[in-house]
């Protein structure tokens, strides 16, 4: 294998991404308007991008503080139970290896048999070895900030309870750049069975789909509720942790059973301490062995599944016989008919929007994993019988709703065919209004069936509900408005790779973090008025303030498009 | 509401009988500069396509021959000059402008997952085309390329050839006025190639203008009333080729041996004269 041109391949599949270009604002074709912006909106754009920087690092710093509140909680569960040091980087490998099996399998498919540049290399003079290997580094490289974020708390949590030694710095290299490689690989392996079995175009996502969601599942019912007693914040003493321990005997012999069908997770916990020799060899070694052999398994497939996909459906049709139906529909319903069938085009979009539709009950999951749920559910119980309660409810609903990307990567998702909606006579008002209603079926609608779950669960009255969901409605077609300003200010057009238009698309990383400062600004006033005025000013300044932040974004998004379209 | 047409009337001979068409496009001065290039990739151009013209637009790699055409049909847009399309200007009324032209891009980019029926009708929507309209359109036009049994089949299983027929017929489907398309022969086979010609000579007969590139010689000469050669972004000539032939004073001479003299590709010819071979140029 020549590791020169498989770096090469890699090198090309980033280019263009890299995080200098993702927050470089666009250059429209040499535009005059934008060659004599004047000094003062230079330095407004500085200072937007500066800011959105801090907002992606306020949330990076939150998850990280986060997880190593859990991993904290964890480290000293492993001792008072008698699992000796490393619990919380056993327990962080585990997560780390169900996040990035589940996250790199979403990809596995399109990144390792759908990339636009493939018909171009698969002419070239390179080995299917060679082309399997540079993706699967692709899908690495992808993973490894994810892991990063949850590795680096826990090895700091580690540090913090174990002595410093000689073997720490190769064991923390280990921990955070090694282990990632085998659920990249494993789930390269399973994308590749599933492309292999699973047929053509819509039988293969429904496999795809049904293997994530067992692996989900799966995950659930290992975690879920077996770990949500630990509070991190309230047992603040051994004792405590001793008895949660007892009361959770059953949660120790989970992890020691899951431990122990994948001892991996166990050598990482002592790849820092002693004998750490043995743990990095045995870790190093196994991981390497894993990961060839996946690539293997992948690579003996690749040209059998470039193949059958490169003639997938060049047979004749069945529907060959069918009448063609001439129908006549709105220029606004056509285009909406035109974004699904854009979302269709690839399984990495389908998958990214229907995972964003389920981001609250994956949430629960994670919680539930991270032993945060029942914490969670006895505070919000707690506060059932508040005035405010509905607030905080309407509150989390919010947030969620904020984690969407459907808007803020929707313009990239047209890619190369874009070009069409600067050839068509339709007035760009029309176009947003098409993306508008596509944002509200697919993040708005799944909201209104949880605040209806929520409202039911927590017995709120019908006024609340129908208050919560104007609230998020208004919310909804705001960050739209915002998701869409931004993605027509700086499209990813040029895309060679679907993951590069959604997941691995910075708009929507800019998205979340505006959704997030304007609950967090909002709710920030609330808390406010509660302690200074009264809880019911709260119910009239929520939507006035969401109202004028629809109305900004509204400018902001119809200027953008005007400016990208006409 | 329309703007008053301000075209103005220009006398062009055709099959032997002087006709007086008004201007549907007037290319004014336009200049465009991509990105930090040191020099404009069409630079001051100006043009005149009359009504019912089938105008040839020719010229080497990177002329500036697409980027003119993405200018007048919206994708890009100049950054200095005017173009306007039967009297409206393409920057105060793009809507207007887009309702009048069909275009068939370079590459046939379609939506792979749609049918082809379904592309079509979606297009016919953006266009606001009857039903009646686009039923007898497209079965009238597919039947004409030899597609209509492809109608119901999902675009990703169609070829290049077949993919530009559709764009072909996507781009005719709302009867527009002007015809723009960007070198339409590639991937077509010599009977489509040969349908297209036909078709475009019928629709020009009817009094539609037809701009297209192109880089084939034959199809220039043989189909185009009037032909405009650009290079490195200027307007080299303009005319009808008798004029052109007239203008160079070589009244036997071929497009061919035309364009090579005029884009100063004369390397190409000396090199072909000392082996013999001017006769087949």
């Amino acid at each position: 294998m020549r590791l020169k041109l498989v770096f090469s391949l890699v090198r090309g599949l980033f280019s263009g991404t890299s995080l200098k270009d993702l927050f470089k604002f666009g250059q429209s074709e040499g535009d005059e308007k934008k060659k004599k912006r004047s000094l003062i909106r230079k330095a407004g754009g500085g200072a937007g991008k500066v800011l959105l920087f801090l907002l992606i690092l306020m949330a990076l710093a939150s998850y990280l503080f986060m997880f190593g509140l859990t991993f904290n909680t964890y480290e000293v569960l492993g001792q008072v139970l008698g699992f000796g040091p490393g619990l919380s980087l056993s327990f962080c490998s585990f997560i780390s290896f169900i996040m990035l099996l589940v996250f790199s399998f979403m990809m596995s498919i399109d990144m390792l048999f759908k990339g636009r540049d493939l018909a171009m290399l698969r002419t070239m003079p390179l080995t299917d070895a060679e082309i399997t290997v540079s993706r699967v580094i692709a899908m690495y490289l992808y993973m490894l900030p994810l892991h990063m974020i949850m590795a680096v708390p826990a090895v700091v949590i580690y540090l913090l309870y174990n002595p410093f030694c000689g073997a720490t710095i190769p064991g923390i290299l280990i921990s955070v750049l090694v282990l990632p490689l085998v659920p990249v690989c494993l789930a390269a392996l399973l994308g590749a069975l599933t492309a292999k079995i699973g047929g053509k175009g819509p039988g293969r996502l429904v496999m795809q789909l049904t293997l994530i969601i067992v692996i989900v599942v799966l995950f659930s019912l290992l975690q879920m509720g077996k770990l949500s007693n630990l509070d991190p914040t309230e047992a603040a003493s051994l004792e405590e942790y001793s008895q949660m321990g007892g009361a959770l005997g059953f949660v120790a012999s989970n992890l020691e059973s899951i431990l122990r069908v994948a001892p991996m997770l166990r050598w990482n916990a002592s790849l820092m301490g002693s004998g750490a020799l043995t743990g990095s060899l045995l870790a190093v070694g196994t991981t390497l062995v894993l990961c060839a052999l996946c690539v293997w398994g992948v690579s003996s497939m690749f040209y059998g599944i470039c193949s059958s996909m490169e003639s997938e459906g060049k047979g004749r049709s069945h529907r060959a016989a069918v009448e063609p139906v001439y129908r006549r529909s709105s220029q606004l319903r056509a285009l909406l008919g035109r974004e699904w069938y854009i979302l269709r085009s690839s399984s990495s979009f389908m998958i990214e929007i229907i995972g964003e539709s389920l981001v609250p009950v994956l949430i629960l999951v994670m919680w539930g994993a991270m032993g945060m749920l029942g914490q969670m559910t006895s505070g919000l119980v707690g506060m059932q019988g508040a005035l405010y309660f509905p607030l905080i409810v309407c509150g989390i609903l919010l947030l969620v709703q904020g984690l969407d990307m459907v808007s803020a990567t929707s313009v990239s998702r047209q890619g190369k065919l874009f070009y069409t909606d600067r050839v068509f006579p339709v007035d760009y008002r029309v176009l947003i209004n098409a993306k508008l209603l596509m944002h509200l079926t697919l993040a708005f609608a799944p909201n209104v069936l949880y605040t209806i779950a929520v409202t039911v669960l927590f017995g709120l009255g019908i006024w609340d509900m129908l208050w919560i969901i104007l609230v998020n409605f208004i919310f909804a077609v705001g960050m739209c408005y915002l998701g869409l300003s931004l993605d027509y200010t700086k499209p990813n057009l040029t895309w060679k790779n679907p993951q590069q238009a959604v997941k691995n698309n910075l708009n929507g990383l800019k998205s979340m973090g505006l959704c997030a400062a304007t609950v967090l600004i909002t709710g920030g006033v609330c808390v406010l008025l509660i302690l200074k005025v009264d809880y019911w000013p709260c119910y009239i300044w929520v939507p006035a303030a969401l109202t004028g932040i629809l109305v900004l974004a509204r400018r902001f998004a119809m200027k953008a498009a005007s400016e990208r379209l006409c | 509401m329309r703007r008053v047409r301000a075209g103005t009337v220009q006398g062009i001979l055709i099959e032997g009988e002087m006709r007086y068409l008004s201007t549907m496009i007037t290319i004014n001065n336009v200049t465009k500069t991509y990105g930090n290039q040191p020099s404009p990739a069409v630079d001051k151009l100006c043009l005149e396509i009359g009504e019912g013209q089938i105008f040839g637009f020719l010229g080497p790699n990177g002329a500036g021959k697409s980027t003119t055409i993405k200018m007048i049909v919206g994708i890009l847009k100049q950054d200095s000059g005017t173009i306007t399309v039967e009297g409206l200007d393409n920057v105060k009324d793009p809507v207007a402008v887009k309702s009048l032209i069909g275009f068939v891009p370079d590459e046939p980019n379609l939506y792979e997952k749609m049918t082809a029926v379904k592309y079509l009708n979606f297009v016919a929507d953006i266009y606001g085309v009857s039903e009646a309209q686009r039923k007898e359109r497209i079965e009238k036009y597919a039947k004409l390329f030899e597609i209509d049994r492809n109608l119901p089949d999902e675009l990703s299983s169609f070829s290049h050839g077949m993919k530009q027929k559709i764009a072909v017929i996507a781009a005719i489907l709302h009867d527009p006025k002007i015809i723009i398309l960007d070198e339409p022969m590639v991937g077509l086979d010599p009977r489509s190639s040969f349908i297209l010609k036909e078709l475009l000579s019928k629709l020009a007969k009817e009094g539609k203008t037809v701009f297209f590139s192109t880089h084939v010689m034959e199809v220039a000469e043989r189909l185009c009333d009037r032909i405009a050669i650009i290079n490195k972004g200027k307007l080299v000539t303009q005319g009808t080729l008798e004029e052109i032939k007239a203008m160079k004073g070589e009244e036997n001479a071929t497009l061919e041996k035309l364009f090579l003299e005029l884009t100063g590709s004369d390397d190409v010819l000396t090199e072909a004269a000392e082996e013999g071979r001017e006769e087949e140029i």
